[in-house]
């Protein structure tokens, strides 16, 4: 935890749901709705790690817990050493230009009423830093808006969904942050243009050695940039480790799943799909959470929880994890 | 013999702007039980395309061409006539449906609309075939008395595709299917599409951005740049052997899990104007292979086999070199 | 969307247009009284009471003798003058206690949201004639209290347009990047919040004017500024209408009626142009 820029440790945020009028009066509390139920994790200094799931997971809510977005029910959140959920708020708001985010939408991301060179010299307006118009466009230029002095001038609704991604990257990197959330940064863009867009936040990384926690349900994503991989599913972590090792030799069943779906050129469909959808936050299943739709689900899944250990260089959280390993029943399609 | 065959299609939009020709000049065919994927960026026309078969179109669009289905020129039928063909012989599954449903009707009862409209049941006999069709799409009959917000993403996708397919059309329009959805539900339901074709011989044409998804379980695919088709194929020859640079760039953009670490090349430069498209071929200002020839180039698609054609000059005749994969 | 690109679409809008011109008519109205006016208003021509339109006078006279076109066209000074000052204070009140109720929410939401709830509930002809009497029935006393009675509304539309905006991604990005609640709100909330705001004021104007009508025509207000509500007030009380004496009544109103519909307009139409998601119309229609 020295080492590290950033981590959260033993991280659970629990959402209160809505009470309908009949439990209001029967004074009963209905289960909360637990997105991040016990989650450690390590972000080190100028590393792009991939944090994998899909809805429901608690990814998105992992992420902003690390940066105070939201509180966390229990559970520390450090930076740079220092531990930073219990701060005050002015000591907070010190702490927050070091760590920025961007966000997955491209339209609601951007101030429609602001020209581009006011939304990008905005966190240097704030923080009392001159906001030189030299600046601006040196970031908008490494960002890929090239001319950057033909944008400076724009509205966001004359730019393109890839283009005001471009512009909110070059926003949340003008401060020179030590660590970025990039919350499904290309979900909403066209195929075409995800890899680019990828591509400027390698170049970022390269260029200010920022730590990036890049957040994606798509492992061809994590594959383009992630020096690690986490993979996570109703609020725990299932598997953890380097790109490589966890896409070519996944040990969880679901990382496996997650692998069998993603669309290849060229292609099929897997042959067997896990059967019906993820179960909600409120009502997590006992014993492993994945039981429910695991292919190799035995009864012991059912009752005991698995612990996260080390299998092969990664941290996996299954019971047969070597088993899985070795292939001895494979789901991937390659 | 094809179910459709789509001749010379143009929509043009009036604004204020300018004529926005948004499709220009689309020729295209699809088979009875047969999965066509139509590709293209934001921008290109394909969604467009898509409303202009189901003739919901704002009321400033101009259609010119022919669209023939089953025998007869849509285009030249009225307004009434053509209300008996939407959503009883084409159906359409539009993006984001799901978000479309109406959030103080059951679901079953949504799905027992359009049997009531087209196929003159009475209520209960259209709920009963609702819960018939709703199971066939993978929704429980618990789950089908639901309203929408109680229901995930998935079945709410699961629930406008049985909409669709309720009064068994001949062909189904879906477009985006599978936006917002989650990787596995998006396999999920890619998987019940496919088994639709299969059981009911239901004709598909699938639009996405997405090409490596639609490869995945299309039978032909159809690429469209700037209003027009560059090139169509079958799965393995769009795939293994395209021939237009478009689609060759559009391949090698797509961003792999196979590559480890490795960026995928980006398409340089934007899409043309659609109120003032150039003359000559319009991927040329983009193209790494433009030459003198292109600027002439009115768009033919240059037939390489029977099922594969490519509209490019380099197809004539002179041989191509491929973008490494 | 600078501004010349919206009044473009504005004037192209057949609603705008017209209440445009409606405004424009009456603000020339007033603006050139003097010019423009046949007689002194206060004129009395003793010989001619009571008179139905005549070449002399073409809407006739009052039952001292005053020229009652002179009178309307005077008129028009007061009725628009309270309308635009009332709308004014009930603005800006409302935009400040709408923003900061949406923006804050809790517990600061729910108590001016109670105040607003208060006041919308009031009956308004009730409090105006209190008010009148306890702080004294002038002109500035009118304005105060309608101003008081309007602001309520632009409130409810401030707060629930706050809402929408303080949910938005940039809101976060800009507090993450340290930005602290009185900049975001200034620079991010409101911005987007006032052509919500504009269009309301155009209707709150409209409300104001009929208000400022309708307690003059009571007796709350100073009966001796010449508005359209004061005309009507002397049309009743002289017995001019019991007569039948439709010269006398009829054009107030009908001034009242015409300011009412060009304000109302041009606030249906700034809503049109300035939030299309509004616009009534179907969207997709078969070709």
């Amino acid at each position: 935890m020295n080492e590290s820029l950033v981590s959260g440790v033993n991280l659970t945020k629990h959402f209160e749901s809505r009470r309908s009028p009949i439990e209001f009066l029967a004074g009963r509390r209905p289960p909360p709705i637990r997105a991040v139920d016990g989650v450690t994790i390590e972000i080190q200094r100028g590393e792009i790690l991939a944090l994998v799931g899909e809805s429901g997971s608690g990814k998105t809510t992992l992420g902003r817990l690390l940066l105070l977005l939201e509180r966390p029910t229990s559970g520390e959140v450090w930076f740079d050493g220092q531990r930073i959920d219990n701060v005050g708020s002015r000591t907070l708001r010190a702490y927050r230009r070091r760590m920025q985010m961007i966000y997955q939408d491209p339209y609601g991301s951007l101030n429609p009423k602001l020209r581009v060179s006011e939304i990008v010299s905005e966190p240097l307006r704030v923080n009392g830093v001159e906001a030189k118009k030299d600046r601006v466009t040196e970031y908008l230029a490494v960002s890929g808006l090239r001319p950057p002095e033909k944008f400076l001038d724009r509205y966001p609704h004359e730019l393109s969904g890839g283009q005001r991604q471009r512009v909110a990257i070059a926003r949340a990197m003008i401060l020179e942050p030590e660590f970025v959330v990039a919350d499904e940064p290309v979900s909403m863009l066209d195929v075409s243009l995800r890899s680019e867009i990828l591509g400027v936040i390698k170049r970022f990384n390269q260029m200010l050695k920022t730590s990036f926690l890049l957040i994606t349900h798509d492992l061809a994503v994590a594959a383009q940039v992630s020096s690690r991989i986490m993979v996570m599913y109703l609020g725990r972590v299932v598997e953890e480790g380097d790109t490589l090792g966890v896409l070519r030799r996944p040990k969880h069943p679901y990382t496996q799943t997650l692998l069998s779906v993603v669309p290849r050129l060229g292609g099929s469909l897997p042959k067997e799909l896990p059967k019906g959808e993820i179960p909600s936050a409120k009502n997590i299943p006992s014993g492993c959470r994945f039981h429910t739709r695991c292919a190799y689900a035995l009864e012991v899944c059912s009752t005991e929880e698995p612990e996260l250990r080390l299998v092969d260089g990664s941290r996996v959280s299954c019971h047969f994890a070597e088993r899985i390993l070795s292939g001895s029943t494979n789901l991937s399609t390659s | 013999m094809s179910l459709l065959d789509i001749e010379n299609l143009k929509v043009y939009f009036a604004t204020r702007a300018g004529t926005v020709r948004a499709v220009d000049g689309v020729e295209l065919s699809v088979g009875t039980g047969e999965v066509l994927g139509l590709a293209g960026e934001s921008g290109s026309g394909k969604t467009t395309l898509g409303y202009a078969l189901m003739r919901v179109l704002p009321r400033n669009a101009k259609l010119d061409g022919k669209i023939i289905f089953d025998g007869r020129d849509l285009l030249t039928l009225s307004a009434n006539e053509f209300n008996r063909v939407r959503g009883r012989e084409i159906a359409m599954v539009f993006q984001g449906s799901m978000n479309s449903l109406n959030p103080v009707v059951r679901v079953e009862e949504q799905v027992a609309e359009p049997l009531i409209l087209h196929s003159g049941m009475n209520g209960d006999e259209a709920k009963k075939r609702a819960r018939e069709l709703l199971a066939e799409v993978g929704v429980s009959a618990d789950k089908a008395k639901s309203y929408p917000h109680e229901l995930s993403g998935g079945l709410k996708q699961r629930v406008a595709i049985a909409m669709a397919i309720s009064t068994r059309p001949k062909l189904l329009i879906a477009d985006e299917p599978t936006t917002a959805l989650d990787v596995v539900t998006q396999a999920q339901i890619l998987r019940l599409i496919s088994e639709l074709r299969d059981r009911f011989g239901l004709s598909v044409i699938m639009i996405s951005h997405d090409l490596s998804l639609l490869s995945e379980v299309c039978d032909r695919l159809a690429i469209m740049y700037a209003g027009k088709i560059v090139e169509v194929g079958s799965k393995a020859e769009i795939v293994k052997t395209p021939e237009h640079p478009y689609t060759q760039a559009l391949l090698a953009s797509i961003p792999s899990v196979e590559r480890v670490g490795e960026d995928s090349p980006s398409i340089p430069g934007e899409p043309p104007d659609p109120i003032n498209p150039p003359s000559g071929c319009r991927f040329m200002p983009r193209c790494a292979y433009a030459r003198r020839e292109c600027e002439e180039f009115d768009g033919y698609l240059y037939e390489l086999s029977s099922t594969h054609r490519a509209a490019c000059v380099l197809v004539g005749g002179k041989p191509i070199e491929r973008i490494p994969r | 969307m600078s501004a010349r690109s919206t009044l473009k679409k504005y004037l192209s809008n057949r609603k705008g247009s017209v209440g445009l011109a409606i405004l424009l008519v009456l603000v020339f109205m007033a603006l050139l009284a003097p010019v423009i006016s046949p007689y002194k208003p206060t004129q009395i021509d003793p010989t001619a009471i009571l008179q139905p339109p005549s070449a002399k006078h073409l809407l006739g006279t009052n039952e001292v003798g005053e020229d009652i076109l002179s009178l309307i066209i005077w008129g028009s000074r007061i009725s628009l003058l309270v309308g635009f000052l009332a709308t004014f204070v009930a603005v800006l009140v409302g935009t400040a206690v709408g923003v900061v109720a949406g923006y804050m929410g809790g517990l600061t939401d729910e108590a001016l949201m109670r105040i607003t709830d208060f006041f919308l509930v009031i009956p308004a002809v009730v409090l105006a004639i209190v008010v009148a009497a306890v702080l004294g029935n002038t002109l500035l006393n009118v304005i105060l209290i309608i101003g008081l009675l309007s602001w309520p509304s632009t409130a409810r539309v401030v707060r629930s347009a706050t809402l929408v905006y303080k949910q938005m991604p940039f809101v976060e990005a800009s507090k993450c990047a340290g930005a602290g609640t009185a900049y975001i709100l200034r620079r991010h909330i409101l911005p987007n919040v006032l052509p919500l705001v504009y269009a309301n004021t155009s209707l709150t104007i409209a409300n104001s004017i009929f208000t400022q009508a309708a307690l003059v025509f009571l007796g709350v207000g100073d009966i001796n500024d010449i508005s359209w509500g004061q005309i009507l007030h002397f049309a009743y009380a002289s017995g001019a209408i019991t007569a039948g004496d439709y010269w006398y009544a009829v054009p107030p109103g009908l001034m009242i009626v015409v300011a009412v519909l060009g304000f109302a307009l041009t606030g249906y139409a700034l809503d049109e142009v300035l939030n299309p998601k509004l616009k009534a119309g179907v969207v997709f229609e078969s070709a």
